[in-house]
Formats: structure tokens, sequence, C-alpha cells
């Protein structure tokens, strides 16, 4: 492979999309994945476009994400599973009613437009949630996109964009040669590029490493549930005030339920394993919210490893001391800002004038 | 039945390899648990009947008089069975997670011995997800378990013994065959028949059984396979194709039963993520395991045919086996005691052995089968993705099977793939001219079964799921 | 031709169950799916895209296809034993 002006090193929704702007504006760029594209945490998450559950100041970054995603046509494919939906954020107590106003109006302060509602007119929005919330936050941006589904869409994008495909490929070496970066994985394969983006999801610290930089990254795995196909059951993307649920269902009918409850996973074998409790937790605060789902079967439990720094911001820009290299990853809840950061990126590569000051890596190190 | 949380060993599936673990363990004092998702003993081989059905005293057969020995040998030693439950979970360690009517329930033990048996591998065809079309093996469940016969007429596909086994069985209880459509020659099973000789109990009663079929007329389409199936107004149509020259038959009945021999249960070897190994003789893929039929981790044994198809009887000595080498590891037994013992019954399961892959060859799936499938049959059932979507699949890029699983939704569904798995690797493998091993498996996943979320929940108070911390803001 | 065998078992008591707001006779505790096959009830659920008919097929717990509703839930119904006055419904299950 010659004449690599970027090599993309993880293919997750943030390296893809990193690569694919990259490659619409002339570059020729590869995107490189120890699996396959989109086979990790982005190929296997909630799918969750909110921003009820959104960090404060990713908000204004999560609506930009939130509109790209709602127009995939336009930039990814015209065949993925992408809906607006209305979102619901619930509080059960008094506890989570203060939690939830306070939570909302800082969101608010950021730009979304998030409105507490009375029961009565969440009931009304949607009759199907439990009658025993005390209220309820509301926001019209919301949705989901099948995350399943993105591996398809961005191998066939990133093909359409002349972007060279690399899987299987587990980076062991990164040689900053004069001008040019040379890639080596565990089976000795080597390509070169003259610059190069780190985008390896829960993997950039071990990659990081190979760039002397330390710094840690969190792994948290998740679990993730799935009802079989059930007839409407929710109108609306779900949530509470604490954060712990995320629920929709799709428009094959099956109901993801989700919230970051954690299971067991080892990032250096790969190994993961559900925790029952948890799951069990899971189903019934989903339960709880909507009391109807109990009349359902669950068919398929997974987990996905979420990657988040040590003050749960991303970390996006230029690495310092070294020349043509880039980092994207840790995007807190990052679903839904996921490929506009990846535009943010590619700008700053080509050379455009973009603040990513917020996520310099700096901050982490040392 | 009042069940202890903790057990000594625990054996998911009654069948024939999990009740002689179960015997063999409990003979040394060790705290047995066995636990099956039907409500009896046998696995499906012997297949109880249901609990409300009463035995008339005067007639039998075989398969029933082995179900009640091992019901009598459970009870004498003192054996705790869970029937009725459902294992939806196990974690390594060894947490078994089940439910049943009632709720759910949690057991632990340090060694755990998995006998879940297998599914029935049946290659798809145009028409095969039509009402009416059902498994050979569920056929035979029909007529032992549920002493029923599936209809008037019926028409039996596939290959391998269970085709002469049913049909057998049906001319036994009076009903009629109106063909038998074998994927293999005749030559195949004379060829066959020589590995028979290493089991010649089973060779005399298969003759007899052939007799029967034979003095009854049924006629018997050899080289043949179902090219297509379709609903009539009183039964189906049933398209007959002869490999060699394409000749096709037609003819009308109410029931067709198929199946292509048998392919391992790995759900819960793939989910606690042991290797496993391509065996097309032994049904697919199979875990990875030492002569004793322990696994790489600790305290986990796969018998029977889990462990790779060999038949049921084979299964018992995989089961012994397994027991011997738990009895050594807890001290239960010496190291002179275990060679004694073992040696006998890994000699006599050699034997079995032989005459198993002679059975397998004749359930070794025939290219013409999987070439025979056209672009719009159902292949997951589930969720209606067809031979096309999984060509597309492979077509944009998608190299294995999880991928394939990711991009098509094959798998997804409530049976996560497993009436399919085998026949989306065979079609992708032939598609993109890879060999199967190269697909890898479906990882593996929970909830084993579909679990029903009311059963899950259980009752609960809201204060007691919401000791979590407030994601970040 | 009857389809049960009774040389060898003796059934339990004879039940009515409804099937669709049809009734029909059974005996309690055969198995659900193969009294639904036997009575000519072959059609239990409706396939997700294509909407075809699907039916009992493997009868050991494993393929899913022969789900009904027992009171209003769906159960497989190759484990489901005949209880008297059991109300099933087959077809469009995802349409309740």
């Amino acid at each position: 492979m010659n004449n690599i002006d970027i090599a993309v090193i993880g293919g997750g929704i943030n390296g893809s999309s990193t690569a694919l702007h990259l490659a619409k504006n002339g570059l020729k760029v590869c995107v490189i994945d120890k699996d396959s594209i989109c086979r990790g945490a982005s190929g296997v998450n909630a799918g969750t476009l909110t921003m009820h559950m959104t960090r404060a100041k990713l908000i204004p970054f999560a609506k930009k994400g939130w509109e790209l995603w709602m127009n995939t046509e336009k930039w990814l494919s015209n065949n993925i599973d992408v809906k607006k939906k209305n979102g619901l954020c619930l509080a059960f107590t008094e506890e989570e009613e203060k939690l939830l106003n306070e939570r909302s109006q800082i969101r608010k302060e950021y730009g979304a437009d998030i409105n507490i509602i009375s029961k009565s007119e969440a009931l009304k929005i949607d009759p199907n949630i439990n009658n025993k919330i005390k209220c309820a936050a509301f926001c019209e941006m919301d949705g989901y996109v099948s995350a399943n589904q993105t591996g398809d869409a961005y191998t066939k994008a990133l093909k359409e964009n002349n972007v060279e495909i690399v899987e299987n490929f587990e980076v062991s070496k990164i040689n900053n040669l004069n001008n040019n970066y040379e890639i080596i994985d565990l089976h000795g394969g080597k390509i070169n590029a003259k610059k190069i983006v780190l985008a390896a999801g829960v993997y950039l610290e071990k990659i990081l490493k190979l760039v002397d930089i330390n710094i840690k990254i969190k792994c948290f795995p998740q679990q993730l549930i799935v009802t079989e196909r059930m007839p409407e059951l929710l109108k609306t993307v779900i949530t509470v005030a604490h954060g712990k649920l995320s629920l929709k269902q799709f428009e094959n009918g099956t109901v993801l339920i989700g919230g970051g409850w954690p299971g067991k996973g080892n990032i250096e074998n790969g190994y993961n394993e559900t925790i029952p409790e948890n799951l069990i937790g899971n189903m019934r605060l989903a339960c709880h919210a909507i009391p109807n789902l109990k009349n359902s079967r669950v068919s398929r439990v997974w987990l996905g490893l979420e990657a988040e720094t040590d003050d749960a911001m991303p970390i996006i820009g230029e690495l310092p001391n070294l020349k043509n290299a880039f980092i994207i990853g840790s995007i807190h809840s990052g679903y839904t800002s996921g490929p506009y950061m990846g535009k943010l990126l590619s700008e700053k590569i080509l050379g455009n004038d973009v603040d990513l000051s917020l996520f310099d890596i700096r901050r982490l190190m040392n | 039945m009042c069940y202890k949380k903790e057990y000594d060993v625990i054996i998911i599936g009654a069948g024939p390899s999990g009740v002689k673990s179960a015997l063999t363990c409990s003979k040394k004092g060790l705290k047995v648990l066995i636990i099956d998702s039907n409500g009896n003993s046998g696995g499906q081989i012997y297949r109880a009947p249901p609990k409300s059905y009463i035995k008339k005293s005067e007639k039998t057969f075989e398969e029933n008089l082995i179900q009640l020995k091992f019901s009598e040998d459970l009870t004498k030693n003192n054996i705790d069975t869970a029937y009725n439950h459902t294992v939806w979970q196990v974690s390594p360690g060894f947490k078994i997670d089940a439910f049943n009517e009632n709720g759910t329930i949690q057991w632990n033990t340090k060694n755990l011995i998995v006998a879940t048996g297998t599914y029935e591998k049946i290659i798809p065809f145009d028409g095969w997800t039509t009402p009416g079309v059902i498994g050979l093996a569920a056929c035979t469940i029909l007529l032992k378990a549920h002493q029923t016969l599936p209809g008037n007429k019926i028409v039996l596909a596939g290959n391998g013994p269970l085709l002469i086994s049913v049909a057998y069985y049906i001319l036994k209880f009076g009903g009629k065959v109106d063909a038998i459509v074998d994927t293999s020659s005749k030559f195949e099973w004379i060829k066959s028949m020589i590995s028979l000789i290493f089991n010649p109990k089973n060779f005399i009663q298969g003759i007899s059984w052939i007799l029967k079929i034979i003095f009854s007329r049924v006629p018997i389409y050899s080289n043949s396979l179902i090219n297509k199936v379709s609903k009539k107004e009183n039964g189906i149509s049933v398209e007959i194709q002869n490999i060699k020259n394409k000749q096709i038959k037609k003819l009308t009945t109410e029931v067709l039963a198929v199946g292509h021999g048998l392919t391992p249960s790995t759900d819960i070897s793939r989910l606690l993520k042991i290797n496993h190994s391509y065996d097309d003789l032994k049904g697919g893929w199979i875990p990875k395991l030492d002569k004793y039929f322990k696994s790489s981790m600790k305290g986990l044994y796969i018998v029977g045919d889990g462990s790779g198809i060999s038949g049921a009887i084979a299964a018992e000595e995989k089961g012994e086996l397994a027991a011997y080498s738990i009895l050594k590891d807890l001290k239960l037994i010496d190291e002179t005691e275990f060679e004694n013992n073992t040696s006998k019954v890994i000699k006599k399961l050699k034997r079995y052995e032989i005459f198993a892959k002679g059975i397998a060859k004749l359930n070794a799936t025939p290219k013409s089968l999987i070439e025979n499938i056209s672009n719009n049959t159902v292949i997951c059932r589930c969720e209606d993705i067809t031979k096309k979507d999984i060509i597309h699949a492979a077509e944009n890029g998608a190299r294995n099977l999880n991928q394939i699983k990711s991009w098509t939704r094959f798998g997804m569904g409530p049976c996560q793939g497993r009436t399919c798995q085998y026949s989306v690797a065979k079609i992708a493998s032939e598609h993109l001219r890879c060999n199967i091993k190269d697909l890898g498996y479906l990882t593996g996943r929970t909830p084993l079964r579909p679990f029903p979320l009311d059963k899950a929940i259980g009752d609960f108070e809201y204060e007691e799921i919401t000791k979590v911390e407030a994601a970040p803001l | 031709m009857n389809l049960r065998i009774h040389d060898y078992f003796e059934r339990g008591k004879k039940v009515k169950i409804i099937v669709n707001d049809e009734t029909i006779e059974a005996f309690e505790g055969e198995c659900l799916s193969v009294v639904l096959f036997i009575t000519n009830k072959k059609n239990l659920r409706t396939s997700p895209k294509l909407k075809e008919n699907r039916g009992m097929f493997c009868m050991m717990g494993s393929c899913q296809e022969c789900v009904v509703l027992l009171d209003g839930k769906k159960v497989t119904s190759c484990n489901i034993f005949i209880k008297d006055g059991m109300e099933i419904k087959t077809g469009n299950l995802n349409v309740l």
C-alpha cells in the first residue's frame, strides 16, 4: 500500500467518520482495525441519540452530531435504520425530580431544548410509561440508530470513497520516521502513512503507549438487553434522571434496554461476561419505567466496552510532541456526537481553524 | 423440591450422558444436582412421556424402559433433580441461573458437567417453513414421547439412521409412510453397514427395522432430496428430486419430516468462551476437550453429543469418564482406581466411535443440498433472512459469521441462530470459496433461551434497584 | 384415523381448551403443540417480514417456531401441557 496520506487506527464511528470526511476532501486514507469496521463498541452499543444523557459541555457537539445522524443519506448511507423520536427522561421520586430539574437546567444552558413537563403531559406523549412518575424532561431532539448496521453502512461508504480498509490488523508498533509513520502489526504487516489518527476506543491507552504517551483510559464493560419483537410498547426514547436506563423500541419491534449496567470484561484477551444480578437490575428498572414490557421475553444480551478518560471528557486533536499525529476518542455518551467529532477532527487535519481546546489531551498528561 | 444453593457437581441435561455422570459422582458421596428443561430424565433420545400419561402395565418399548431405569436410579441415589428448569445463564466459577414457572433460581458449583446434547441439522429448501414440515427428531419425539402420529400420511426425508428408525415407529404405531427420501445412495448405506459390525446389537435391530419397511412396501427414493414444498388445501405438496438425473416426482401428503443429522449444542461452551474446533463428521463446531471430556476451563466438562456427535450409545461412557476425572481431582479415587476404571471405558468408547463415524458419513451434508437452496429461500426462520441476504452481506465484505449476523440480523431472533447457523456457514463458505472454519462461529450469548421478563424481575421495590451511581453530568 | 396411540399409556381426563375462540377437546397433560398439530391448527405464528405462517418444527424448545400466546404471553407450545380451559391465541402475535 503506497502513498497513504493518513492512516486511521481504529475503525469505529470516530475513526471511520474522520476517515470518511478526509477522503471526501481528496486525501488518500486507510482505516486499520484489529477486527473489522464497527465491530467493537460502535457496532454493539445502544445507539441512543439523545441530549438527556449527554454531558452538558458536549451538548453543542451532540446537537451537530444528531443532525448528521438524521441525515445519513447525505454523507453515509441510505440504508441504515435511524429514527427521530421524542425523548422523555423520567423521575420517579422527589429526589429524582430534583436531580432531573437541576440536570435539565444545566443542559438547557448549554443549548439543549429540554423542558420539564408534568406527569399528565408526559403520559399524553407516551401513554406506555408508568403513571407513578413525578415528572419528566422532554426533548424533541432524540432518537436512535441501529448500531449493528453501522459496520455494513460505514464499510460501504468508506469503499465508495476509496478508503483502504485493512481489517484483522492489530497494531503492535508505530515507528516515527522522517515525515512518515510506519505502522506494524503483530504478524509483521507494515503500512506507511504521512499522518496518523489514533481512534482505537478502549484500546487507546495501549496504542498511545506505542508513541510514548501514558494516560489512563478506563474501560467500562456495559451490558445490553434486547427483547423479541413486540407490538408497540413505547413511542419515545426513555431515559431516567440518574442516567442508568435507556429504552427504545426499534422499527422491527424489538426493545433495547441499556443504561450502562456493568458486566465484566478484559480488554487484553477480549473476554467478557455478563453479571446476572446487574441484568436483573437493569430489567427491573426498564419494567418499572414501562410496565407492559414485562410481557415480553429477552432474546439476547451482549456487552460493549466503553472508554472513558479520568475526567470523562473526550480527547480530540493533535498529539503533543509529535508531528502529524492526531487522536479521537473517549467521548462520553459519544454515539450522538461521534460523526460530528470525526468531521471536526478532519477539518483540523485539513488545516482549518477549529477550536478543540476543550478536548486537548495535555490536560490528562503528567 | 428444596434445593441447596451449592452442589459438589451440577449437571445440565438429564440425557444418558448426564444421568451416567450423576450416578457415578453420587456413588462416591458427592452432592449432585441435575437440571433439565424437560419434566423428566431421558433427554431427547429416551424422552419421557408427559407426566399425565399413565403406563399400561402389559406393553412397552425399549426407550421407555431405559427412561424408567434412569428415573429409578436417580431417586435411589438421592440425586437432586431440577426438572422443568430452563438454564438461561452460566457464569465461570460456576454460577448457574435458571427459571421455571415460578421464577428464577441460582446455583453454585465448582464442577460443572454440560450434557446438553444436540439440535437437529436441517438444510433449508423451498417451502421448508411451511407448517406441516417438521424435523425428523421432532417426529420421533411425537411418536415415542407423546405417543402420537403426526399425520395420516407422512413423507420422511433427509439422511442417516433416524430415517429408518422414524419410519419403523410410524409403521409400528399403525401409521402410513408415503415415501422415504434419502440423500444417500444404497451403496453408501452398505458401506456404512461395515462399521455397524462394531455394534452388533444395533446392527441386528437396524436390519429388522429395514425389513419391516421393505415388507410394508414403503417407496424409497435414494440419492434424492426435497426440492420444494408448497401448501395444498388438505396437506402439502412435496417435490422430490433425484440428485443424479434431476428427475422430479411430485406427491401430496400431510406431513413432511426432514432431518440431516445432528449438530452439537455448543451454547454454553461458546458462552464460556472455551476454544472450539471444527469437525464436520462430529456435527460441526465442537469444544476442545481432553480424553476425559475436561475443557480448558477448570472444573468444566462437556459430555454426550454436545462434545461431538457419537450417538446415545457412546453418551454414557463420556459422562462416566468426566465423572471419574472429577472424582480423581477431588481425591475421592486414587490414580490406580482412576486408571482401572477409565481404561475400560475408553476402550468401549473407542469401539462405539468407530460405529458413530460410519453413521456420521451417512449424515454428511452433500454439496447438492446446499447448491439446491434457491436465492429466495428463508434461511434464518426467526428473522426471515434469505440466502440472497447472506450472499449480499458476503459480497459487501462481511467475512465471518458474527459480521454476517450483524449486517443481516440472521441469528438475532429468539433462537439465536441455533436452527440456521450451520446452513449460513455452509452457504457463506460456498459463496466466498473459503474454509468453513475461517468463518468462525457465533459468539455465545445469554439468555440461553428466551427469558420471560416477568419471571426475571420477580417482585421488587423501586428503592432496591436505584442504588446506582448517577452518570456524570 | 385417530392419531393418538393408546396402546402403551392411558392419557389424562378429557378437557377443553380454547384456540382463537374455537373450543377443542384434548386430554389433560398432553403437549400443547402436539394437540394443535394433530387437530390441524398448524399455523401458529406469523413470520416478521414475509408474514408467512409458521408452525411446530423442532419439538425441543430450541427453534422458537411454535410460539403462541397463552394468557397473553408468548410461550413455546412444545413445552406447555394442556390444562382445562386454557386460552390460546395463534397468528400474528405481534399485533395484539
